[in-house]
Parts: C-alpha cells; sequence; structure tokens
C-alpha cells in the first residue's frame, strides 16, 4: 500500500484497486460492473460467468485486510438492471452476510438504474447525490466541488507503463487531479481508458502487488505524499 | 437440360445470335471463351484463369445467357408452359458473386449490355445486391426476382438468414465467382464455401445441376483453388485464358547512385524521377504497399508538381466510397493525370486509358506485380509495362528478382483456411435465422467444404453448444438461447439476435475505424481508433490527402477542418504490410548468387554494385546456399543478425523462437526485429558468436511449442482473437457514423479474451486463435522449411566492426520490433514497475 496525504487526510493507495482512508475505516471502489457478463449472457452473447464472483471475493480480501467498517462503492456497482435469479444477486447476499459489521454505500452511477437498486440486497444504501464527507465530495462522475476534494470513478482510468517502448502494458490506474481523483475500475471485466496526466496530475499504475506513482511533474497542492517524495 | 429437336434448333439460334453481335462489335470469340461456355452447356463447372482485362466474364456469361436466350426463342415458336423446364427464364438462375462492392456495379452494368445485345432489351433482368442496396430495392427483388444476382458473399449470407431463401434460390442453376484468387485464401472465401454448399444442398427446380464457376487470375496452385470452390468431392474444368502480354519492368534509377538509402519504406527521396514520369505518360496509377506510403507519396508529388493539384487523386480503402467512385469514373474517362493507390485498385474494373504504372517500393510478391502491370496497356497488342521506384537500396535487387520470377512465371500459391469455427458458428446462426436446418445433415453438409472437410465431431458438438446453449455461459438461461429447437429444427426466435446477426453478417474485419468527416457532414472516410485518439483536440494530421485538425470526436466520428499547419502525422492501418513472398525471397538469392558470378547485369544491380560490394567486403553476400550470421556489437548493444530470407512473418516466428531457445538456460532478454531477408537479436549482454551455441536454436523439434512458448503471453494469439471474436458474433462494435445501438454489451476483444482463458480455458476460439497465429500470423510451413534449410546451408558467421548494408535496416528499424522473453504478464508488470522505481522519477507514459 502507497500512503499518500490528500487535504491533510492520509489516504491509502491499495494494489486491488481500492482507496482505504483508515481514519474513517472506510475503502473506497468504484466501477465493480456485477453481472456485466449476465447481461451479455442474456442478450446472446456467450461470456462465461466468473468475473462478477472473482470481483467480490478481492472485495471479501480488500475488507478483511483493512479491517474497513464501511465500503463505499463510487458508482457502477452493477453493469445493468437485473433479471431476479442472476446468480451474482445471490453471491452479493452472501458476501453482506459474511461481512455483518460492514457498511456498503453506493454513489449511483449511471449503470446503477432505480430498477436495478430495487433488485439487489436491501441492505446496500444507495445514494442519488454526491455524498459530503469532509474533506471529501464522494460521487460517481469526475468533476468539482466547491464542498471538498471529489473522489469518483466513471472513467476507468489506465496507463501505458514500460520503459522500453516495444515492450508496454497497459495497467489500471489512480488519477489524481488538482480538485478529484478517479479511481480505478474495481471490476474483473470492465477494461480501461488510456488517460494523460497534465502536469500537477498524479497517476499511480496498479501492480498485481502495488501501486507505483508514474508521474514526473510537482504534485497537487492538494495531494502530498507523507515521505514529502515519491515512495511506495 | 432437356434436349429435344426444337430446343437445338433454338440454341443454334442463340449461337448464331451470339456470332453476329460479335462480328458487329468487330470482335472474335477466343478459344477460351469458347471453351468455357461448352463446358457450362456440358453442366460442368470449373475455373478460368486468365489476365484482368482479357474476356473472362464473357467466357462465364455466355453459356448461361445462350440457354436463356435459346429457351426463350423456344418459347416463341412452339410455346410452353411456365413449368416446363425449358420454360424461359422466371426467376433468379445466374448469382454472379463479386468480392468487391466496388466492382459490382461495373459488372452489373456489363452483364446488362451483353444480355441486352443477345436477347434484346428488357428481356433478361441483370440486378445489383450489396450491403449498399436499398431495402425498396431489395423488395422489389424479392417480389419481381432479377435473371442475374450480382452480390457479394456477405450478401449472399444474408439472403440465406431469410425463411424464404429456398424459394428465392430454388431456380438457381449457375454461381460465377469473380476474383476467386482474392476470395479463397480468406475467410470470406470460407463463408462462400459454406453458402453455396448451403444452396446446392437446397432442392433445385427441376432438379437442375449447380455449375459453379471460379474466375481467377494466375496461381501457381489453380488444382487447390478449384476444388476449394466447388468442393473436394466434386469434378471440374481448369480452363486456361490467353497468354498474358508481354511485361517489361523497368527502374526509376537516379543519374547518383549514392542516392539510395540503405533503409526505409517511403522513399520520396528520389521523388522527382516520378513525377517527371507522370510528365510522360497520360494517365498513370502509382501503387503503393500501403495507405500510409500512398498518403505521404500524394503529398510529395503535389509539393513537387502543385500545378497538378486536382489532376492527381489518392485512393485506398480508407477514403470515402463516393470519392472513390469519383475518381474510378474519371479513371474510365481518363480524365485524371495520376493515382496514387494501394491493392485498393488492384482488382477489377477496366481503366482503358491508364497508359502507365508505377510500383513504389518493391511489389513483394510476383502476382502482385503481375496483376498491377496489367492495369495497363489495354489497348490491343500493346506491351504492359511497370516502372518500378525502390524506396531503399535493398529493393533494387528485388526488382531484378521479381522480373526474372516474371520471366520464368514464377507466380505464388494462395492456401486457404481450414476449420475456421468462427465463420461456422456465424453461418449457423445465419441458417437457424433462415430457414433452421436439421443437426445431422447440417454437420453432412458442412463437411462437403474443403474447409471444414476434416472437422471432428468435437469441434462439431463445441460449436452447436456455443451457439445453442452459449457454451458452459449460458446453461442456466434457457431463455437466452441464441439457437432452439423448435419442431425438430434449430431456429432462432429472438427477433434482438436476428436483427444484431444480419447487420453484423462478413467476415471483413479491420480494427475499429473512425468517421473522418467536415463539420458539415461531408465524409472523408475512415481512420484506424487507435491513430485518432492520439490526435488531441486542435492538432493537425494528414487524411485522404489533405491537412486536417481535429475538432472533436463523438459517436465514432472525429470532426475535423482544413488545416494550413503541415503535419508528418499519417494514420498507420494494422496489417497492410505484406511479406516478401517466398518466390521472391528464392529469386533475391538467385538473383545475389548470380551477381557474384558476374552473370547477373541488370542496370539495378548495376546501380548497387558499390553498396553490395561493401557488403561483400564487410562480410558476406549470400547466395541460396548460404545462411549468414553477423555479429556487431553498437552503443545500443550487442547484436546478432540472421538471414534466412523467409519474408517477415516467419521471420518474427523465428525471432522468437531462437530468443527463447537462446534465454532458455541463461540469463538474457533480447530485443527482437524483424524484416523480410532476416531478423536481430540485440541483447545487452555479450553473446557467445559460434555455431554450437547457435545451432541448436534453429533445430526443428518440438518447433510448434516452443514457438507458442515464445509467444509474447499470448499477444500475438489475443490480436489474431479479435476478428474471430467479432466474426463468431462475441463482440459488436457500433459502426462508424451510426448511434452504437447495444452500449452495454459491448466489451473490447481483449478483455473478452481475459475472461475466456480466465474462465473457459477449453473454448474452441481461443486455440483457433493459437492455431491462425501459427498458421497464418507466423506462417508455420514456411518457417518450417526455413528451419529445414538452415539445416542444409552452409553457415558463415561473421563478427563485423561496423553494421553491414543487410544489418543496417535491420538496426533502423524499430516499427516492427518487440522484446521476448518467457514472463508472465505479472512478471512482466512487475518488472515495469520495478524499472519505474529503478528510474527514480516516475516513467514517462507513452503515447
Amino acid at each position: 500500500m502507497t500512503d499518500i496525504s490528500v487535504h491533510g487526510e492520509l489516504l491509502q493507495l491499495h494494489a486491488l484497486r481500492a482507496l482505504v482512508w483508515p481514519r474513517r475505516r472506510t475503502v473506497f471502489v468504484a466501477d465493480v460492473h456485477l453481472g456485466k457478463e449476465h447481461t451479455f449472457a442474456r442478450h446472446g452473447v456467450p461470456i462465461p460467468h466468473g468475473p462478477s464472483t472473482a470481483s467480490l471475493l478481492r472485495l471479501d480480501t480488500l475488507v478483511s485486510t483493512t479491517a474497513a467498517e464501511r465500503l463505499v462503492v463510487l458508482g457502477d456497482l452493477m453493469h445493468s438492471t437485473p433479471v431476479p435469479g442472476e446468480s451474482w444477486l445471490e453471491a452479493l447476499t452472501e458476501f453482506l452476510d459474511r461481512h455483518q459489521q460492514l457498511t456498503v454505500e453506493v454513489c449511483a452511477g449511471n449503470h446503477d438504474r432505480l430498477a436495478g437498486q430495487a433488485e439487489v440486497d436491501a441492505r446496500i444504501q444507495w445514494h442519488a447525490q454526491a455524498i459530503q464527507d469532509d474533506p471529501f465530495v464522494l460521487q460517481h462522475h469526475p468533476g468539482s466541488d466547491s464542498r471538498g476534494y471529489v473522489l469518483c470513478g466513471h472513467i476507468h482510468p489506465a496507463v501505458r507503463i514500460g520503459r522500453n517502448r516495444r515492450d508496454t502494458l497497459r495497467v489500471p490506474a489512480f488519477w489524481f487531479r488538482p480538485d478529484h481523483a478517479v479511481l480505478p475500475a474495481f471490476g474483473d471485466f470492465t477494461g480501461g481508458q488510456q488517460v494523460q496526466a497534465e502536469p500537477g496530475d498524479q497517476l499511480w499504475a496498479c501492480g498485481p502487488q502495488r501501486v507505483v506513482a508514474c508521474h514526473r511533474e510537482q504534485a497537487p497542492a492538494a495531494c502530498k505524499d507523507t515521505n514529502g517524495k515519491v515512495s511506495s | 437440360m432437356l434436349d429435344s429437336a426444337p430446343l437445338n434448333e433454338a440454341r443454334q439460334f442463340a449461337d448464331a445470335a451470339t456470332d453476329t453481335w460479335y462480328q458487329q462489335q468487330g470482335w472474335t470469340l477466343f478459344d477460351f471463351q469458347t471453351q468455357c461456355r461448352d463446358a457450362w452447356h456440358a453442366g460442368e463447372s470449373g475455373l478460368v484463369h486468365s489476365p484482368t482485362g482479357s474476356g473472362k466474364t464473357l467466357a462465364a456469361w455466355l453459356g448461361p445467357l445462350q440457354d436463356a436466350v435459346a429457351r426463350q426463342q423456344h418459347h416463341r415458336e412452339h410455346g410452353t408452359d411456365a413449368d416446363h423446364p425449358a420454360a424461359p427464364p422466371d426467376g433468379l438462375e445466374v448469382l454472379w458473386i463479386t468480392p468487391l462492392r466496388a466492382l459490382a456495379l461495373d459488372t452489373q452494368q456489363n452483364l446488362q449490355a451483353t444480355a441486352d445485345a443477345l436477347a434484346g432489351n428488357d428481356a433478361l433482368d441483370v440486378d445489383l445486391r450489396t450491403g449498399d442496396t436499398s431495402s425498396s430495392r431489395r423488395q422489389r427483388q424479392r417480389r419481381r426476382p432479377p435473371f442475374a444476382l450480382v452480390t457479394t458473399p456477405e450478401s449472399l449470407s444474408v439472403m440465406l438468414t431469410h425463411v424464404d431463401a429456398r424459394i428465392a434460390l430454388e431456380r438457381v442453376h449457375t454461381v460465377i465467382v469473380d476474383e476467386w484468387h482474392e476470395l479463397m485464401g480468406s475467410k470470406r472465401g470460407v463463408l462462400l464455401q459454406l453458402a453455396l454448399a448451403r444452396v446446392r444442398a437446397m432442392p433445385r427446380w427441376h432438379d437442375r445441376a449447380l455449375r459453379i464457376w471460379g474466375l481467377s487470375a494466375t496461381l501457381a496452385n489453380l488444382d487447390e483453388a478449384l476444388s476449394v470452390l466447388i468442393g473436394p468431392g466434386h469434378n471440374g474444368t481448369i480452363i486456361r485464358g490467353v497468354v498474358p502480354r508481354e511485361i517489361v519492368v523497368d527502374t526509376l534509377i537516379p543519374a547518383s547512385t549514392r542516392g539510395f538509402p540503405w533503409a526505409g519504406h517511403y522513399g520520396q527521396k528520389n521523388a522527382s524521377l516520378v513525377a517527371d514520369a507522370l510528365d510522360r505518360a497520360q494517365t498513370s496509377l502509382v501503387f503503393t504497399n500501403t495507405r500510409a506510403q500512398a498518403e505521404i507519396w500524394y503529398q510529395t508529388l503535389l509539393t513537387l508538381r502543385p500545378e497538378l493539384t486536382g489532376d492527381i487523386a489518392l485512393h485506398h480503402g480508407s477514403i470515402d466510397r463516393e470519392e472513390r467512385l469519383q475518381i474510378e469514373e474519371r479513371l474510365r474517362r481518363g480524365t485524371i493525370v495520376a493515382v496514387v493507390c494501394t491493392s485498393s485498385l488492384d482488382l477489377g474494373v477496366d481503366f482503358s486509358p491508364v497508359d502507365q504504372v508505377v510500383q513504389i517500393g518493391s511489389p513483394k510478391g510476383v502476382a502482385r506485380l503481375l496483376q498491377r502491370a496489367g492495369r495497363s496497356g489495354h489497348r490491343p497488342g500493346a506491351i504492359s509495362r511497370v516502372l518500378c521506384m525502390p524506396t531503399n537500396a535493398l529493393e533494387l535487387v528485388e526488382i531484378t528478382a521479381a522480373r526474372r520470377a516474371l520471366d520464368a512465371r514464377q507466380v505464388e500459391s494462395r492456401h486457404a483456411p481450414v476449420r475456421a469455427l468462427d465463420v461456422l458458428c456465424q453461418h449457423l446462426v445465419t441458417i437457424a435465422l433462415g430457414e433452421g436446418f436439421d443437426e445431422d445433415e447440417m454437420r453432412d453438409e458442412v463437411r462437403l467444404t474443403h474447409c471444414f472437410a476434416e472437422l471432428s465431431d468435437t469441434e462439431w458438438d463445441w460449436c452447436m453448444d456455443f451457439i445453442t446453449r452459449g457454451g458452459q455461459a449460458l446453461r442456466g438461461y434457457p431463455q437466452y438461447h441464441k439457437v432452439m429447437k423448435v419442431a425438430g429444427l434449430w431456429r432462432v426466435m429472438n427477433d434482438q439476435v436476428a436483427q444484431r446477426h444480419r447487420t453484423h453478417i462478413g467476415t471483413i474485419t479491420s480494427d475499429i475505424q473512425i468517421a473522418v468527416a467536415f463539420a458539415g457532414g461531408k465524409r472523408l472516410g475512415y481512420t484506424p481508433e487507435a491513430f485518432i485518439t492520439r490526435i488531441k483536440t486542435g492538432e493537425s494530421f494528414q487524411f485522404a490527402g489533405r491537412q486536417l485538425e481535429l475538432v472533436r470526436i463523438r459517436d465514432m466520428t472525429a470532426t475535423v477542418k482544413l488545416s494550413r499547419k503541415r503535419s508528418r502525422s499519417v494514420p498507420r492501418w494494422a496489417g497492410t504490410q505484406m511479406p516478401l513472398s517466398s518466390q521472391l525471397a528464392d529469386a533475391v538469392l538467385e538473383t545475389l548468387k548470380d551477381w557474384k558470378a558476374g552473370r547477373e547485369k541488370s542496370p539495378e544491380m548495376l546501380a548497387i554494385a558499390d553498396y553490395l560490394n561493401l557488403q561483400e567486403q564487410r562480410s558476406l553476400v549470400p547466395g541460396p546456399d548460404d545462411f549468414l550470421v553477423e555479429y556487431t556489437t553498437t552503443p545500443d548493444g550487442h547484436s546478432l543478425f540472421f538471414y534466412p530470407f523467409a519474408g517477415r512473418l516467419a521471420h518474427e516466428g523465428l525471432a522468437m523462437l531462437v530468443a527463447q531457445r537462446l534465454s532458455s538456460n541463461r540469463e538474457i532478454t533480447f530485443t527482437l526485429q524483424v524484416n523480410d531477408y532476416g531478423f536481430e537479436l540485440m541483447s545487452e549482454q555479450r553473446i557467445e558468436f559460434n555455431k554450437n551455441t547457435l545451432a541448436p536454436a534453429f533445430v526443428s523439434d518440438d518447433l510448434a511449442r516452443d514457438i507458442l512458448a515464445s509467444m509474447n503471453s499470448g499477444e500475438l494469439t489475443q490480436r489474431r482473437f479479435r476478428d474471430i471474436a467479432r466474426i463468431a458474433g462475441l463482440i459488436f462494435e457500433g459502426h462508424p457514423g451510426r448511434q452504437k445501438s447495444a452500449r452495454q454489451i459491448q466489451a473490447s476483444a481483449s478483455l473478452i479474451y481475459e475472461v475466456l482463458v480466465d474462465y473457459d480455458s477449453d473454448n474452441l476460439l481461443l486455440q483457433q486463435a493459437q492455431r491462425e497465429v501459427l498458421d497464418a500470423q507466423l506462417e508455420l510451413k514456411r518457417l518450417e522449411t526455413a528451419l529445414d534449410r538452415i539445416s542444409k546451408r552452409r553457415w558463415h558467421l561473421v563478427e563485423t566492426e561496423r553494421l553491414t548494408p543487410l544489418s543496417f535496416p535491420l538496426w533502423a528499424e524499430s516499427v516492427q520490433s518487440q522484446t521476448v522473453s518467457t514472463e508472465s504478464t505479472q512478471q512482466r508488470i512487475e518488472r515495469m514497475l520495478d524499472e519505474i522505481d529503478d528510474d527514480a522519477v516516475a516513467l514517462a507514459q507513452l503515447a
């Protein structure tokens, strides 16, 4: 995990593609897209089952290892309005059963339609509006907000890494901008969009084991590495 | 057809009508045209091969046309009721398949003109049906079917999705496939094989036999081409057309032989020679090998001859269709000075006014040079002349070699794909959508095609499972099965699936294309998404022969405006670079050998004597019996250069194989580069340079296994998988310029690939991707041949202090290269993250 400081708050960048806020025992993830393979299947496109279950298993690991009390999904928990009986609904309920003490909140994303919200386990708290949680504002779409530093998702940011330009790979990334931060997509079947960092942005490549800084510019005033330098 | 005295009389009438028409035109029938017509009358199928513009169309058209004329005449004189087998045409009887939509209109007009001449105006209708045909016209065709229909493999497939396909096709007795050599090697050819098997299996009106005729340019393996077309179990005739015109290959050689770069593809340095050549001719076709090269040459020629603005045009596959049609029309009328083009103008349409063909760069294949040369000199008795403009020094050797191979008529073979399960899955849904099928009958029918003759029961069962239950994925959702059994037949019952399938039929696949258009709506053409997304708003780039500035990208359309800024950015379209053919590669080695022996004194070889002498002085000029390996240390590292002369695709596989084997028992990472002559392995460490170390890496034992192991974390397979996924119906992409319709079920091929690898690793489409990488991507057969030859050739290991003329192009080229290592993706990510840490500053993001 990599520690950074944002508006005086310590945040940890987790290699499982999550952001941890230790003081509030909160974990943020974005764009889980549960049930995406089921959506494909419903339309006659045979994608095997598995990614949704795997995403929930990674959430298990994340919640256990961080001892989080609260999980905030920054939008797109699900991929589309589910049909009752789809296996991931059951898997989600089992996840909630395993973590009875965990509060799960979702800032509804563009994929989280109201009809869909009605189908999933009722223990999940839905927010139609941005949540103010000082010094942060939690929402799905990127943007700035006078009330605080915005944590969001939606874009599925990714970065291309590799020293030799003949040998490169694209990996998910955290994208910290002066007034908001975009989390990488958490889901296993989501894909990413390569983003270009501008001066003042921080980009963190998310590897299987750790998170590494991929920017050379001065970090924005809002985000300072706790050690004052880039580290991992 | 029936035989009776009155009918025979009618046939003589048709023959006489043909002769009269020919005499009126001042023509005489060629022997091969009569042969083809007679074979058709005898009920045979076959293949006609003859150069473009030599009368193949008429040869194939005469038989069915005369038969129709005879039946009409018979009816006029004796009266026949509509159900009589010799009744005059009343419904679709001839399908004319063309590979290009662009050719369809021209062909239709041609066929109609002949029909009008022989049968009288409006007596026999020839119509057109492609992806561009309006639905009202298609409706009309269904109500009043024409006698003949000019169409594409995809449109034929779409016809099979209609429930009444059988009624529409029951009277068809002849299918003529134009430019079969272009189709047979591709999956579009497979799609056609399957469609033809279906048409053949349908009950024919009065048991008419189905005759299938292919029209082809010269190939080395005509027997195979015939067998693929008509099915392995059927007999057919091969008819040889006229002997090709004499072909003269000349080269534009600059006065100073120092003028040739050692490497590079664009070669505009000596462009003034081409501009001068344009001045000397009426109408020129300037062929390039890639679309990017065409864009650059178009600009270069305009810069040299600004007064020709408007008289020079650019034509390639990504230029908007309307604009291409206009250019083709101007070519036909001879109102244009030059067209810079790619293989987009290799085929079909006869541009008689063209009196000069220029080839930029090596043609890379003998058949291709033959085809392009044949685009000029259509006047009777004229010589076909092609003027070659080498872009680098080594291409001078290739041009001499091509001339030698051409004189010896050593043309290439084309091979057809086998067991293309993606196309089979698509076809099965097509038929299920149409009249439905019985599983046993369908399996037998499919096995009659060349592509699926060896299809195993396991593969068949897998395909059925894939289209019905959706593999393991859909087992729990019977309501969502794509294809289901209704009254004993497999059918598609879901309207959404039906509609999506119809719009996605076809196997012509490419990268995702973004439409490029002005704000006013005028569309310029299509560019790869990967290119346009790298351009920022306000930046300029070259496209469709214009300097453009990007305004915005939305809904698969890039809006642009004209820019005054000069930009060197040109879109690069993937997969357009052809490897040097085996025939030509062998000819190159023979040419080099003869040059060394003083027997080859072509102007090209004289022009690069200095260059070759330098190669001989620093190292060695290899011949057919030599295997040259060079070793050079440069500031970049230690480089091994191998020269198997097997073409860039086979070299890509060889390079990975050899790198893998050399690194298997020592810690070493190689950077690879390949070209048509050889490949380079570069490493930061010193490499032991002796035959004992190197030779074991070239043995052919465990070849396929070792190559698969060496492939970069399956990246090649993943790239290959994209087309397969699309054909098999796993991905649906929005069409350029059209609103995306099914956003929720869009995912990139690489994402689906990863999910399948993780959760359904037995998926046969993954295995097919791997097989295609070996066969098509890396040309495994050629690679095997190369290894076999290397084991027999004399090895020459030369350590050179400086780069040689042969090694320099490899060293200079970095576009095609990649690193090979045995790491998994996870390990690679970790290593790259380590490197970022090592670099202290985080790594720059790559464009």
